[in-house]
């Protein structure tokens, strides 16, 4: 099982160049990193995915945002309000919906999540939240990653976890990430899986060829 | 002092610092644990935790919690951002019944940096390396200071 970091933004969105973060994935026990960043280096220490984030607020800006994406990229997506989520998980390509924490309590339903789990589409999990924020916000973020987890359950539809790191100081390794997750009741083994999910992704999408038919 | 039948029985957890090069007080890290501890877990659990700050070191510390709460101090510690204003991170990298099997592992860690002046850009900046190819440059501003975190490869570009 390789795990994965679902999203880490190195510099110059953060302070940490991708080497370095990459450095640091490799100490805190991941094989992998989704990045968003348009270069990636060579000889880097752990396998970097490159992630892509597309940008707007309505549909409409996001098929546009999806005509520019670069090949071979992990497509995600910020989630929104119930009726763009439920646009989002029918758009073609899209792999990861992120900032679940963000929305309303109603934005993400078990239609969501069932339309989620039959295109293979996983909500992405931050610990950023769980980590910086404090009182009534994180307890917000917890109900909202329950709810998910819940939703998992019931659907089937995949979980990522990410550190949402903008800097070395912000990762968190894998038995942080276990730690953190059991605060809303994920299981160790549901956190391994949602670790690995990144890259079953990718191999699905990798392995899924069209046949023209003779 | 109790007896040894009285006595609760405690865990050690090793905490790596970050930046490692940064001076840290007991009281401050024993503050930033203690605040974590609470605001995450509460006042209940954070009184039966017992969370302690035992020893510091350049690097590092080891903090001591009653048994079986470790997992929950682990957690606490995880969520630290901050210790007295300044932007860190503590990572818990062994646990142990006594504090002597730490001291082991302290003895296996790379604790060493060095700090020089890297010409960038035809402006000083002054820099630290550790572990190796780990390089973070300190950027002073106007109003405060500023940490990039790079490798060997990439100072050699800036």
């Amino acid at each position: 099982m390789r795990f994965t970091d679902a999203c880490i933004h190195p510099y110059p969105d953060g302070d940490s160049s991708l080497r370095r973060m990459s450095i640091e994935c490799r100490e805190l026990g991941y094989d992998s990193a989704v990045a968003l960043a348009d270069r990636i280096p060579q000889d880097i220490p752990i396998e970097i995915l490159k992630g892509h984030l597309l940008q707007g607020d309505t549909m409409k800006a996001l098929v546009a945002s999806a005509r520019r994406v670069p090949q071979g990229c992990l497509l995600m997506v910020e989630a929104g309000d119930y009726a763009l989520n439920r646009a989002i998980v029918r758009m073609k390509g899209i792999q990861i919906v992120r900032g679940a924490w963000r929305v309303s309590p109603n934005a993400i339903d078990h239609i969501v999540a069932r339309f989620a789990a039959e295109r293979g589409i996983a909500f992405d999990i931050e610990l950023a939240p769980l980590v910086k924020l404090r009182g009534i916000s994180r307890q917000k973020v917890l109900q909202r990653y329950r709810e998910l987890l819940m939703y998992s359950r019931r659907t089937g539809c995949r979980l990522t976890i990410s550190t949402g790191a903008r800097s070395i100081l912000e990762q968190r390794g894998v038995r942080e990430a276990t730690l953190l997750c059991s605060l809303f009741g994920m299981t160790r083994s549901e956190v391994l899986d949602a670790l690995a999910a990144p890259g079953e992704m990718l191999r699905e999408r990798d392995d899924v060829r069209v046949v023209e038919g003779t | 002092m109790k007896p040894p039948t009285f006595r609760q029985k405690r865990r050690y957890l090793l905490v790596r610092t970050l930046p490692p090069w940064r001076e840290l007080d007991s009281k401050v890290i024993h503050s930033a644990v203690l605040e974590a501890a609470t605001s995450l877990w509460g006042d209940g659990i954070a009184g039966v935790m017992q969370p302690v700050v035992v020893c510091v070191g350049s690097g590092f510390f080891i903090a001591r919690c009653t048994r079986g709460e470790d997992d929950r101090l682990a957690t606490a510690i995880s969520t630290v951002t901050s210790v007295g204003g300044r932007t860190m991170a503590f990572r818990t990298i062994a646990r142990s019944g006594t504090i002597l099997a730490l001291r082991r592992r302290i003895a296996r860690m790379p604790l060493r940096w060095e700090e020089f002046v890297l010409e960038a850009g035809g402006e000083a900046l002054m820099a630290v390396r550790y572990s190796g190819e780990k390089i973070d440059l300190i950027e002073e501003g106007i109003k405060k200071k500023k940490l990039l975190f790079f490798t060997d490869k990439e100072s050699e570009e800036v």
